[in-house]
């Protein structure tokens, strides 16, 4: 079983839209709180709205899992969390 | 899309019951020589499709004492999906109401053997809900699976710290409520029933069991199949491959029993034992 880590923005933009013409993503979060999506979303992709899921680089599930103490944890999370406000702000600069 | 009648003075008589028709013509699939999963075990004619169920839908009415000829599975089934065409288009399809009712989501694999849910997302929404749909009446899920080992096959949660919950799972996960999590069935056939308000009656492959509950309220969220909704979102995903899934009101033991019996010929007939 694959999955492929996906972003806050990318969740934002595939939540709830159909990938196949019938069904839709369902992100979720995997044990390490990574948005996820599966195999069968990427592999079954018909969207052409959405073509860079079919990018999304695939890895076992839970293979990435990481056994961290709770201080590693909040700078994980501070990282995603700047990550994504890098991301935000440079989409905002070139708007 | 054929459509086999015959006249009797001039007034058509179908060879097929209401629901067979719908549901093939929703399907998509003509009763015809047109060859389905070709060089696999569940290789079909489209007219052995529409046998199959044919003989299915026969069964389940003699089982209800519904008359045939009539578009009637309505009167007691809210649901009924056969997973039958090997698509996710298909396997969304209800023979009750023969209309796309299901809505899929996540990760699922789609053939002639039924709809595989993943285990970590999939899951579909039935469209069913128990407490509009039945109110104070009894009611119960009877389905077939295969290849299940973790997460619940159906259910629904009705409140936050309610007592209204519906679940079948085979990790006997420790919920209370009007139906209750209890043992499941990796392949084959359970139903989840009650014919009274103290009483959970819970058949696995054919042998019951029964369980002291007491009854609370229907649940009044949509039943999710391949995992629970929980006040509208999924949870406890399963790995399980669906077959057939159907929501009956006010089923009696011996009614149960009949409707197995038929679901077992059907899986049968279709090479999905």
């Amino acid at each position: 079983m694959k999955i492929a880590i996906i972003n806050i923005e990318q969740h934002r933009e595939i939540y709830g839209q159909l990938y196949d013409g019938v069904t839709t993503f369902n992100p979720t979060l995997d044990k390490d709180g990574n948005m996820i999506i599966t195999e069968q979303e990427i592999d079954q992709l018909t969207n052409l709205n959405y073509t860079w899921v079919a990018n999304l680089i695939k890895v076992e599930k839970d293979s990435q899992l990481k056994t961290l103490t709770k201080e590693e944890w909040l700078l994980e999370d501070k990282a995603k969390l700047e990550s994504e406000l890098s991301k935000l702000q440079d989409k905002l600069k070139t708007k | 899309m054929s459509r086999r009648s015959v006249f009797f003075k001039g007034i058509p008589v179908a060879l097929y019951e209401p629901e067979t028709i719908a549901y093939f013509n929703t399907l998509g699939i003509a009763d015809d020589a047109t060859v389905y999963f070709s060089a696999t075990a569940y290789e079909k004619t489209g007219t052995q499709l529409w046998a199959a169920i044919e003989t299915y839908v026969l069964a389940l009415k003699t089982a209800l004492s519904l008359t045939a000829g009539i578009n009637n599975l309505s009167t007691r089934l809210g649901h009924l999906y056969p997973f039958i065409g090997g698509t996710a288009a298909r396997h969304i399809v209800d023979l009750v109401s023969g209309t796309s009712k299901g809505t899929l989501s996540g990760g699922w694999t789609h053939d002639g053997s039924g709809a595989l849910a993943n285990g970590t997302n999939g899951y579909m929404n039935s469209g069913t809900n128990p407490n509009t749909l039945y109110g104070t009446n009894y009611y119960g899920y009877i389905g077939y699976n295969n290849a299940y080992t973790a997460g619940l096959l159906w259910g629904s949660a009705g409140s936050i710290g309610g007592a209204d919950y519906d679940y079948s799972s085979i990790n006997g996960v420790s919920l209370h409520g009007s139906f209750k999590s209890m043992t499941g069935v990796t392949t084959g056939y359970s139903s989840l029933y009650r014919t009274n308000a103290t009483q959970i009656k819970y058949r696995k492959n054919g042998v019951l069991q029964t369980i002291a509950q007491n009854y609370a309220a229907a649940t009044n969220n949509n039943v999710y199949i391949g995992a629970y909704n929980n006040l509208g979102s999924p949870g406890i995903y399963s790995n399980g491959k669906f077959q057939l899934r159907l929501i009956i009101k006010q089923p009696t033991d011996t009614e149960v029993a009949n409707i197995e019996t038929a679901i077992v010929t059907l899986q049968t007939t279709l090479n999905r034992l």
